[in-house]
């Protein structure tokens, strides 16, 4: 289990935010620790497989993008 | 079972996330046929089952996303809506966003002001302390006046700041916020506790100060600083609302062989709508019947009016300007034209990466190292500092070096640094016609390496006139009773050309003439009887069909007229071809200089327009544009403007119309005429007033300015750190003997906060 940063582009409001956290759980994804639609940021917990499928997620609402990913 | 259709007007909705997210959590709602949320209308449309469930059962599903439901009252369809009724429908627009700014306001306001009145004082008494002159108030009066403005401040008006120390203190993220919360609950802290127990001073050998007012100065410039910010945002939902009103409210509808007037939103595609003349067109629609021309200017930018005719494309909230249509409705509500350049609109503005704020990255690293320092100077004062100069003389340098640096990394000058120059600078722009509404587009705007113009309403002025009169050689007429007879003849004539050659006439002094007998020839012209002889003015069809001999000597002008772009229409005087009148959309007189600015400084400017080459290329070649996108469709303007800037350019879009909105919310800085429609200045950052173009380089110019001081100030905010909290720490004291005295740590901040307030108003310079 490591925390990872995904850079998020797209975010205009906090709907964006839950939205976001409703298609990961969907997904049967972890929920975000932190997601903020202001940074761009989104803070979550992942196993290391899981990080293709938090993209995958993202990249299926054809809203939000995933920019980048980085450990913290 | 009794399934019911409602229609519902939302609340708290600002995008189209909200919209997925009510029809995602209602569609898992047992009872819950069908729901469609409309965004731009914020209106939903709820299909269930009511012997299941209620709505306020779906209210209650809502609340925790921040959404409701509120019924709207049953209309009779018959009868036309009168614009009372229509205040129900009309969206309250981010209710809840003008509620936080007002929220916000209430706390910004009074703690701004406060933070002025101190901060003054504060210098004054600096002033009087450094010529030996006693304060006016008495030291302890004025600790407890500080106090009392502090206490507020601090717990009212500074809560997002306590919210911001207690998400580091739990997740470890440290922003501006944090460094904030930090900073002035200290201070505030260690000045009660020398407020309420003066002991304490004596005790611990601590200086006489306290710090209040590093509490109100910093939260009061902070917060104010932040509310701006808010209201700025809150305008960029307004492109919505301006877009809503551009909508007919009602529409001619023909229900079992009769017209009757229902509401726009009700209309269904397929219906037949029937579109007089000086309306605008209700939907996105098929012409069944009829011919006109259509002003589609306020979506296309295209300045002269489209003649349309059976077959051929409508788009809803044009306007009909000729004759009466009928048109069949292909597309309503969020397929329409429209409610797609909302969406582009929005996504547009989503996309834009966020500035990562320059402050924010400091903190998040500043923060943990200053309270690192802080604890190690306690530690080091009481182990090795107590074991060469004992506990008891050890003890006060640890409490000094405690809050000294606490005090002094208090981010006085770093808070204030981006705030302070935005402001001055945002003021600066408006006293020289530049409105910014988004700040953020004042840090952006620096780095613009290319302009993107608009061409119609932008460059030129958006309304066609005549610009060529040329008269056969072998007819007696001048140029100007030409001019002055075909005006006569169009004053009787619908079409868009003909009201623009009588404004040209009128504005060239041209007198009146007596008309009769006019006939109109639908879209070829008009013929009429003037002083007993007969005009006619129109197209060439019209000359032909009239069995006029046509010049050739006029005939090769027109050819040469058209390579420029123009508009060409003939005139004839008894039935002899005599003259020709060119129409052309004419350039702003400060399109030129402001654009020849641009260049000379560097800067790749670019022109963009929905018209054709030939008279994209005329317009470009006379102001000097070299790059042309032209015939460039109204949803492809914002695509372009996203393929530069994938090939790494910083574009500065500049527009007037409807289809510039998608483009100006995509471009790095989006710059609106005050001109132009309040859909294009909702969705810009920056609005030029009375359309003045020289003001695009001045907005790129303050710009580059305000970037320098900021950068200066975070200089001056550092300069100050990186000396005292050494100093403050006792870092010094063993080699030098010398350590930062509180109070000194409180004026060396009040120093670099004058510094960089003093710094940020040299923007005022304009």
């Amino acid at each position: 289990m490591k925390t990872y940063n995904f850079t998020i582009s797209g975010m205009t409001c906090h709907s964006c935010e839950s939205l976001i956290t409703m298609d990961l759980e969907e997904a049967g994804l972890p929920a975000p620790e932190s997601i903020s639609n202001e940074s761009g940021i989104m803070k979550i917990q992942l196993e290391d497989d899981q990080v293709e499928l938090v993209k995958k997620a993202i990249a299926d609402t054809n809203k939000y993008k995933v920019e980048s990913v980085e450990t913290v | 079972m009794s399934v019911i259709s409602e229609k519902f007007r939302v609340t708290g909705i600002t995008c189209a996330s909200c919209a997925a997210i009510i029809e995602r959590t209602l569609g898992k709602v047992d009872g819950v046929e069908s729901i469609t949320v409309n965004v731009a209308t914020e209106m939903a449309v709820l299909k269930y089952d009511s012997s299941q469930i209620t709505v306020e059962q779906v209210n209650n599903v809502l609340v925790g996303h921040g959404y409701e439901f509120h019924p709207v009252a049953k209309k009779d369809e018959t009868k036309s809506k009168t614009s009372s009724d229509n205040k129900d429908d009309v969206p309250s627009l981010q209710n809840e966003r003008e509620q936080e700014v007002k929220t916000l306001q209430a706390k910004a306001v009074p703690a701004f002001v406060a933070a002025v009145a101190i901060f003054v004082l504060m210098i004054v008494e600096i002033v009087l302390t450094a010529f030996d002159i006693p304060f006016f108030i008495p030291m302890r009066a004025w600790h407890v006046i500080q106090f009392a403005i502090a206490t507020p401040v601090l717990f009212f008006a500074g809560d997002r700041f306590f919210a911001g120390m207690w998400r580091f203190f739990r997740h470890g993220r440290a922003d501006m916020n944090s460094l904030v919360g930090i900073g002035t609950t200290v201070a505030y802290i260690y000045s009660t506790a020398i407020l309420i127990i003066p002991e304490l001073q004596t005790k611990f050998g601590l200086a006489e100060a306290v710090y209040f007012d590093a509490t109100i100065v910093v939260i009061g410039f902070v917060l104010f600083g932040k509310y701006l910010e808010v209201r700025s945002k809150l305008k960029t939902g307004e492109a919505i609302g301006a877009l809503m009103k551009l909508q007919a409210r009602v529409a001619h509808v023909k229900r079992d062989g009769e017209l009757v007037d229902v509401p726009t939103e009700e209309v269904q595609p397929g219906d037949i709508c029937v579109v007089k003349v000086g309306e605008k067109i209700p939907v996105d629609g098929e012409v069944l019947e009829g011919t006109s021309h259509i002003d589609e200017s306020m979506i296309t930018g295209e300045s002269l009016p489209v003649k349309r005719t059976v077959g051929d494309v409508v788009i809803g909230a044009t306007v009909n300007s000729e004759s009466v249509l009928t048109i069949k409705t292909t597309a309503v509500g969020a397929d329409s034209v429209l409610s797609q350049i909302i969406d582009m609109v929005q996504d547009a503005q989503g996309s834009k990466a966020p500035i990562q704020k320059f402050a924010d990255v400091i903190s998040a690293y500043f923060v943990p190292a200053v309270l690192v320092i802080a604890a190690l100077a306690v530690v080091i004062w009481l182990t090795v500092g107590s074991s060469s100069m004992g506990f008891q003389e050890a003890l006060p340098f640890a409490v000094s070096a405690l809050v000294g640096v606490l005090v002094i990394a208090c981010p006085c000058a770093l808070g204030l640094a981006t705030p302070t120059a935005i402001i001055v600078a945002t003021g600066t722009a408006a006293r020289n016609g530049l409105l910014v509404k988004n700040a953020e587009s004042l840090e952006r705007a620096h780095a613009v390496d290319t302009v993107v113009f608009d061409k119609t309403g932008t460059l030129t002025q958006g309304k066609p006139k005549v610009t060529d009169r040329v008269v056969a050689s072998d007819v007696k007429l001048s140029s100007e009773e030409l001019l002055q007879y075909a005006a006569g003849v169009e004053q009787l004539s619908s079409h868009p050309l003909g009201a623009a050659i009588v404004r040209s006439a009128q504005e060239n002094g041209c007198p009146n003439v007596e008309v009769k007998d006019a006939t109109e020839v639908a879209g070829l012209g008009i013929y009429a009887m003037i002083n007993g002889e007969q005009w006619i003015v129109g197209a060439l069809g019209l000359l032909e069909q009239q069995s006029i001999q046509i010049s050739d000597e006029l005939m090769n002008q027109v050819k040469e007229l058209q390579k420029g772009g123009k508009t060409v229409v003939h005139v004839a005087h008894n039935k002899k071809h005599v003259g020709l009148l060119a129409l052309a959309d004419v350039i702003k007189k400060e399109s030129a200089d402001g654009i020849s600015q641009l260049l000379k400084r560097g800067i790749q400017v670019v022109m963009i327009t929905g018209d054709n080459q030939v008279t994209a290329d005329a317009i470009a070649k006379e102001l000097g544009i070299k790059e042309v996108m032209a015939e460039v469709r109204p949803e492809d303007k914002a695509a372009k403007v996203k393929e530069l800037q994938k090939n790494g350019r910083v574009v500065a879009m500049v527009g007037d119309g409807i289809n510039d909105a998608p483009a100006l919310a995509q471009s790095d800085v989006g710059i609106a005429m005050s001109t132009g429609t309040d859909v294009a200045i909702e969705s810009a950052d920056i609005t030029i007033l009375h359309g003045d173009l020289r003001k695009v380089y001045q907005a790129l110019d303050i710009s580059k300015r305000t970037i320098r001081i900021i950068k200066q100030n975070l200089f001056w905010a550092f300069f100050y750190n990186v000396i005292g909290i050494p100093l403050a720490a006792g870092l010094f004291y063993p080699i030098f003997g010398l350590m930062l005295n509180p109070v000194f740590a409180g004026m060396a901040m009040a120093f670099s906060s004058v510094s960089v307030i003093t710094n940020s108003l040299r923007l005022r310079r304009s």
